[in-house]
């Protein structure tokens, strides 16, 4: 096999490297095993869950100054991080404001929650109330800059679309609002 | 002489070349960045930081590094990030800009992913810089071995569909289809492109068949860690998956596509272009002294 070649190799010309490659290879693998990101041991299962049957989708459309963010000609990677932006905002404010990582370690990481080192670390990795203050700022400053427009105000609905298999139609039910910056 | 041997002897012999080569390259995607305003300094630190449940990304929040990432010092870092690229461009034979850039490069694809809210896995430059952190000595190995990571990213998505029953789950790529090309479905422009996605999504049996043959693709780059004979065929699978991914689900990931020039046939194309000539390099770091 050309990878035990190889590390063979590597062992007759370097110990350090042999050992250094080794590590990664542990530690790569420990991480798909624990289905856990340590970057740069990173997992590569996007794509792999099982994306249910379902025929409505819940989605997010966003006007600047009354006009749709789809018409700003925004690149794919400014409307990404736009349109995560406010997931990511959304889910901590309709989680009163508390990170949701934290709410996901202290449901299924006891180990961690119960050591001495997590009263530090609960003050330091997590996202405080001061972030959602600060967004409303920050995000118009993006769409400002990335759409290179004057923004007065930002409106955020949310919409349920209706997909019918049998005719390949659309169908948009009355849209809310959601949120204003 | 192992194939494996031979490709050693190869990848030190050409270093200078092939350092020219992927930090030109690297350089290129740093361009492309910046006129699209995706550098630290451009983005801009988002207030709330996508951190997830990662440790990597706890200790940049423990350390308060995504904090100082603003105004002067965030332009300093992407000037560093720029500089130590390009000089590893201009001058392969030396070492230091390139630990520099590789430092830099994770320390921008940790903060850009906490500002974007989203891991993203576009990981291509740092595994590809990883190697040249190494001394002529070590190098064939190293660049060996990101080889073999790119390998063991490409085998590693197959498992993980495999082993949560996605192959024999016929709805997944129609759904990714319907899911990422919903903005355009319902612009309902009648183009080739919507006439492709609404037979695709009309027909799951078909889909389901072009899914399992990309998990197919994808599970293939296990040869690669058995023998380097089939790299060419691994380059034509790649390019076939990269395509196939664009235009069925929209997904491309630019920095990824330099997974291409880490197999065998695209290093032997690399080394074969007169342009990268070693002899011109060392007269140009002599100069340069």
């Amino acid at each position: 096999m050309l990878l035990i070649d190889f590390l063979k190799t590597v062992k007759k010309k370097s110990a350090v490297l042999f050992w250094s490659f080794l590590t990664i290879i542990f530690f790569q693998l420990a991480c798909t095993f624990l289905k856990m990101e340590v970057t740069p041991f990173l997992l590569y299962g996007m794509y792999s869950e099982k994306i249910p049957v379902q025929n409505e989708f819940r989605i997010v459309e966003i006007e600047v100054n009354d006009v749709p963010a789809s018409s700003l000609n925004l690149s794919g990677w400014h409307s990404d991080i736009l349109y995560t932006g406010y997931e990511n905002y959304n889910n901590m404010l309709r989680n009163n404001g508390t990170d949701i990582v934290k709410t996901r370690v202290e449901e299924r990481y006891h180990f961690l929650t119960r050591s001495f080192l997590y009263p530090f670390l609960k003050n330091k990795i997590y996202n405080s109330k001061s972030g959602l203050a600060n967004f409303s700022k920050w995000y118009s400053d993006k769409f400002s800059q990335f759409a290179h427009i004057d923004v007065r105000t930002i409106r955020v609905y949310s919409t349920i679309i209706e997909f019918d298999p049998a005719s390949f139609t659309f169908i948009k039910q009355p849209r809310k609002l959601i949120a204003t910056f | 002489m192992q194939p494996s041997d031979i490709y050693y002897d190869q990848l030190v012999k050409n270093r200078g070349r092939l350092q020219r080569f992927y930090f030109g390259a690297f350089f290129l995607i740093l361009l492309y960045k910046l006129f699209s305003a995706l550098l630290i300094s451009q983005v801009g630190m988002n207030p709330i930081e996508y951190q997830e449940i990662d440790p990597t990304y706890w200790v940049f929040m423990i350390t308060g590094i995504p904090g100082f990432m603003k105004g002067g010092i965030a332009v300093i870092f992407d000037i560093v990030l720029l500089t130590s690229c390009l000089l590893s461009c201009i001058l392969p034979r030396q070492r230091v800009s390139a630990i520099i850039f590789f430092c830099c490069y994770f320390l921008y694809f940790v903060l850009f992913n906490m500002t974007a809210g989203h891991h993203y896995a576009n990981i291509a430059i740092l595994v590809i810089s990883f190697a040249f952190v190494f001394s002529d000595k070590l190098f064939g190995f190293s660049l060996q071995f990101s080889r073999f990571a790119f390998l063991f990213i490409m085998c590693s998505a197959a498992c993980w569909k495999i082993a949560r029953g996605n192959l024999f789950y016929p709805h997944q790529l129609d759904r990714i289809m319907l899911s990422h090309n919903l903005g355009y479905l319902m612009a309902g422009y009648k183009t080739t492109k919507y006439q492709l996605l609404k037979w695709f999504i009309q027909h799951p049996r078909m889909t389901h068949c072009i899914w399992v043959t990309m998990i197919i693709m994808e599970f293939s780059f296990i040869i690669g860690f058995f023998t380097m004979k089939k790299d060419k065929l691994l380059l034509i699978i790649y390019i076939l998956f990269v395509i196939g991914g664009y235009f069925l689900t929209g997904i491309f990931a630019l920095e990824n596509l330099l997974f291409l020039f880490i197999l065998y046939p695209s290093f032997n194309f690399i080394s074969g272009l007169p342009v990268f000539n070693n002899e011109k390099i060392y007269r140009l770091q002599f100069l340069n002294n």
